[in-house]
Order: C-alpha cells, then structure tokens, then sequence
C-alpha cells in the first residue's frame, strides 16, 4: 500500500524515477484520454521489460488502468491514469512543493 | 527517509519535463495529419500553376477540398479524443481564420504579381506556425515555420522565375515531410 504523504513521506508508489515519468505523461493527457506503449516507452525512456513492470505496479495500485486490443490488426496495449491515479499524483507534486515552500 | 529540497526540486523538474514533452507529442500527432495534407495541396497547386498557367483556378478547387478536408479530419480527431477533440476544433479553426484573413488581405491590398501571390500564402502560414511553436508546447512549429519563411524568401529572390516549382517542392514537399516529422516526434 503506498504511503500518504499525509504521514511525511512522499508516495512511494510514485516516488521512483520511471514511474513517476509514466504518472507525468499520463497526467498530461486530457481525461480519459489514452496512451499507447510504445509512446509510453518514448517519454519515459525505459527498456520494453522494465516499463512493463512498472505500469504492472501501478496498475495493481489503482492508479492507471491498462486496456489491451487490436487496432488495424495488430495487438495494442493502452494506458491511462484512473481517478484515484490523478489525485495521487496531484497529492504528491503538492508534497514536493510542500517541501520547497510553494505549497 | 525525508526528502530534501533538493530532491524535491528535482522530482519536480522532471514531472515538468515529461509533461512538456507528452504535450509536445499530442500538438504534434494532432496536427501532423494537417500538414501532410495541406503539403499536398500545396504541391498540387503550385506545380499545376508552374506548368499549366492557364488552370489556376484549381487552387479554388483545392483550398475547398483542403477545407473539406480539414473539417473531415477535427471530426475524426473529436472522436478519437473523446473529449470534444482537445486540439482538432483549434487546428481546424485556425487554418480556416488564415483562409479568411489570407482572402480578405488579398482583397484589400491586391499583391502586383503571380510570385507576390504566391509567396504570400506560404509567408503568412509560416508565420502562424512559429507563433504556435513560441506560445504553445508544440515547440517543434518553431522550426517549421521559420523553414517555411527562409525558404520562401529564398525562392523569391533568388529563383523568380522557378519560383512556383521551388514552392511546389519545398513548400509542399516541406510541409508534408514537416508532418512526418511531427508524427514521430
């Protein structure tokens, strides 16, 4: 379970550097709205396998929601934050600034 | 483990980064599709002109199936963004107020030749395209649209009487591989 950062500590769900580049890609997209895997993988910067593990880990929290289909006969794999994700996510850039004083 | 400030700082600038660069990808996948299909226009256009004078109205054809076209595609990028199309509506909207402002402008003061006309046009989108690059995050218009204005002044003085081929391939030809550009970025 990740930690509040109500209790001090920042999400550390969130707080690893791939991760939090995937929540900021999909935090960037307008609602709803999707990203594929392979653009994920462009923006984050991450190999095939670690990126997997890593949406595997959000997605078992809750915070994005992966949508797996065929488009133009080829098999697709989409991602995009959940409700619970967004407020996460905003929960931790407020800590972060909390931290900094900008909160 | 506390955080300190530092590393907060830093966490946020690489929130900010990927942000930008996931904005970045969506301006330019929206309106990479506009590009190449204004590049052939243009290519068109330009090329029947330079070689066929006498069929130049067929840019009126064109610019009304690029309109056509346009409208075609903010339907197609509505839908598939779901939320009322988040950049179809502005691309769109924005080609079809520099078709308006381009005709009024035309009118209002008649350029002296065929060149003028046609350096215009390219001149103006140019234009249009380095103020989105400035003021949006789709940066990488910056670049297009400053091509699109050197190589038109380049065309003009120092290639006159090419000049319409030299639009047709650089202007059309840029800017349909400026939209290839942009999907892949």
């Amino acid at each position: 379970m990740p930690s509040s950062p109500s209790e001090g500590q920042p999400d550390q769900l969130i707080h690893q550097p791939v991760r939090l580049k995937i929540m900021s890609a999909l935090k960037a997209l307008p609602e709803r709205e999707m990203l594929e895997f392979v653009r994920l993988k462009a923006l984050s910067g991450a190999t095939e396998g670690n990126l997997g593990a890593h949406i595997s880990s959000l997605e078992q929290a809750g915070y994005i929601e992966v949508v797996k289909d065929f488009h133009k006969n080829r098999p697709r794999t989409r991602t995009r934050l959940t409700r619970i994700g967004r407020r996460a996510f905003e929960d931790y850039v407020g800590f972060l600034k909390g931290i900094i004083g900008e909160g | 483990m506390a955080l300190s400030t530092a590393e907060a700082q830093s966490a946020l600038k690489d929130i900010e980064k990927t942000e930008n660069r996931t904005a970045a990808s969506q301006h330019g996948r929206a309106s990479a599709p506009y590009l190449i299909m204004w590049g052939i226009v243009w290519a068109i256009g330009y090329g029947v002109t330079a070689s066929m004078p006498q069929l130049s109205w067929i840019w009126l054809t064109l610019i009304a199936g690029g309109i056509i076209g346009s409208i075609i595609l903010s339907v197609l990028q509505s839908r598939a963004y779901r939320r009322g199309g988040e950049f179809g509506w502005r691309y769109f909207g924005s080609f079809a107020t520099i078709a308006v402002f381009l005709s009024v402008l035309a009118t209002i003061m008649p350029p002296l030749d065929n060149n003028q006309v046609s350096a215009l046009f390219p001149l103006i989108v140019g234009l249009f395209y380095s103020f989105i690059g400035i003021w949006t995050k789709g940066w990488h218009m910056l670049p297009l649209g400053l091509a699109l204005i050197g190589l038109t002044a380049l065309g003009y003085f120092a290639m006159p009487q090419q000049f319409l081929y030299w639009m047709a391939a650089v202007g059309g030809g840029g800017l349909i591989l400026g939209g290839l550009w942009m999907r892949s970025v």
